[in-house]
């Protein structure tokens, strides 16, 4: 068990040290997407928040680790639930938020052998995702 | 300038999947756009539809050369698609933690062209080009090339390159042929 946890924590620094980056800007992505769509502004999120609009500019630019307690609060600020779920039993989910005409953006997620570690501000749903590195040829 | 007057150029349709399992080299651990939900198509120039066989691919391997520089063209590719996912994706990327600005224009054949690029921090880049019409009735974004930068302004072989590789694209423009991923 001792080797095997070293391993495992090679594992997971190696993650971390590429995949840290664009983890942190995943749940900033839907936050600024549902900004657009609700047509709210850095200074109404500084005014619901009870911070800055210098704080709230860079909170959503993404490159904060910021703490599960903020992304809370950014979610009751946007008046969206926020769903946290670690070790889903299924393999393959496609995200979705509603626009205008309830038709979602799709996201898919593929943790084949892997744990799904997964934040989100919105609904899921299942799908199947595209098989990797599989191309046909189409005309223009 | 010289410039190769291509008969038929292939493309292939990157996948968010794609675009990260070419620069991560590790069981994606995030979340992915899906292609369905993308307003703007991702393109790169390929031989034989093999996306490994790409000058976006070799410039990755060249310059992308270790976590850190992996990890922030990661980054840079996933604002760009959860950008492309809208259609201002200029305007979802101008709030994003990327940013996005010209690195070289240019005017070809009574028209004026940029170069975009994308910078997640002050060195490391991927140049791309929207193209100004239509392909195949999809809005559509090439991908050019990823660079770790050493100076301050863009290298001439980066403008040069990007130069001649839109003029060949907008020169076949009638003759591109799209390698598509499979379902």
């Amino acid at each position: 068990m001792t080797r095997e946890n070293e391993i495992i924590a090679g594992q997971v620094a190696e993650r971390k040290a590429l995949w840290a980056p664009s983890r942190r800007a995943e749940p900033m992505q839907d936050v600024r997407r549902i900004m657009r769509k609700k047509e709210i502004l850095n200074k109404d999120l500084a005014i619901r928040l009870g911070v800055t609009e210098a704080a709230v500019s860079r909170l959503i630019k993404g490159s904060q680790n910021i703490q599960i307690d903020t992304l809370y609060m950014l979610a009751d600020a946007l008046e969206e639930s926020l769903t946290i779920n670690i070790g889903s039993d299924s393999s393959e989910y496609t995200y979705a938020f509603d626009d205008a005409d309830s038709n979602c953006v799709e996201y898919d997620s593929v943790f084949s052998e892997e744990e799904s570690n997964v934040v989100q501000l919105n609904c899921y749903r299942k799908s199947t995702a595209p098989k990797y590195n599989s191309f046909e040829l189409e005309c223009a | 300038m010289y410039v190769k007057i291509a008969l038929i150029m292939k493309v292939a349709k990157l996948s968010h999947q794609t675009a990260i399992g070419l620069v991560a080299k590790l069981p994606v651990g995030k979340r992915l756009v899906l292609p369905s939900a993308q307003k703007w198509d991702v393109l790169i120039v390929v031989k034989e539809c093999d996306p490994l066989n790409s000058r976006f691919q070799k410039s990755l391997s060249q310059n992308i050369d270790d976590l850190s520089k992996r990890s922030q063209i990661i980054k840079a590719l996933d604002e760009l698609y959860s950008a492309v996912s809208e259609e201002d994706y200029q305007g979802a990327l101008s709030q994003s933690g990327v940013t996005c600005k010209i690195a070289h224009s240019f005017t070809y054949a009574n028209g004026s062209y940029k170069v975009w690029e994308l910078k997640p921090n002050n060195k490391d880049r991927i140049y791309f080009f929207p193209l100004p019409e239509k392909l195949n009735g999809r809005k559509a974004i090439f991908l050019m090339l990823g660079y770790h930068k050493k100076d301050q302004q863009t290298p001439k072989e980066i403008k040069d390159y990007c130069e001649e590789s839109i003029k060949e694209i907008l020169q076949s423009k009638d003759k591109i042929l799209i390698c598509k991923e499979r379902k």
